[in-house]
């Protein structure tokens, strides 16, 4: 490959993604309690859709 | 939670979806959510495989930096291109965590998301930030899970029928 373009110092752009993620807590509560109480659904007879969260451990 | 790739089998499923959007129920049905050139699709299914509950679509994409009317790259990025939860299940859908705080079909399927994201950037492709263009509907579940407005001089490349939407981004380093 002919790279012309002449290194400045760094691959990455001139200006990178600052930022970083900084989770609320609100987000962090949400995530940690989905993690851990897993969603499961079943369609029943009638055709609605029964959710079950199951609590931390259960099968 | 059951989320798989979207196959050619499960098409027959998407006919019954219905998100309330026209145009998102029409994406899962159309060849293009198979069409891994776009994207790839997954779809939350019932345990029993019997009925599409939600999907989303993600492909890669870039974060670029308008420079003298030029845009230069940022950061790589992994595009949310469509996300969407069935009307019906949405509602039958009742969750709410011990402190009282209501839970949403919508966040199970999003942490979902993000957790495959952060194992698509792990293991396959780098990438600075997740991107998508939320419609006004979407935009409270996406700000409750920290994603934030795109800075002035930032910008990513939007789909077809994404116009009219609030480009927000998440940054994926801690």
């Amino acid at each position: 490959m002919n790279y012309t373009v002449p290194y400045n110092g760094t691959f990455c752009s001139k200006k990178k993604i600052l930022k970083k993620r900084v989770p609320s807590k609100e987000a962090m509560e949400i995530r940690n309690y989905c993690l851990s109480h897993p969603l499961s659904a079943s369609k029943s007879t009638d055709g609605k859709i029964v959710f079950k969260i199951q609590g931390p451990g259960e099968k | 939670m059951n989320v798989v790739e979207y196959t050619h089998t499960l098409t027959p499923l998407a006919r019954n979806f219905d998100c309330g959007n026209p145009y998102l129920n029409l994406f899962l049905r159309s060849p293009d959510a198979l069409n891994s050139s776009i994207g790839k699709t997954y779809v939350y299914l019932t345990e029993a495989n019997d009925c599409i509950l939600g999907y989303y679509n993600i492909s890669a994409g870039s974060v670029d930096q308008l420079e003298n009317g030029f845009r230069v790259k940022s950061g790589g990025a992994i595009h949310i291109g469509y996300f969407a939860l069935d009307e019906r299940a949405q509602h039958q859908f009742q969750g709410q965590m011990p402190d009282g705080t209501n839970l949403y079909l919508g966040d199970y399927l999003l942490i979902e998301c993000l957790d495959r994201i952060e194992q698509i950037r792990e293991g396959f492709v780098g990438a600075a930030v997740v991107t998508l263009a939320s419609s006004e509907a979407g935009e409270h579940l996406y700000r409750k899970h920290d994603f934030l407005d795109l800075d002035d001089d930032l910008t990513f490349s939007l789909s077809e029928g994404e116009g009219e939407c609030i480009p927000l981004y998440l940054p994926l380093d801690y």
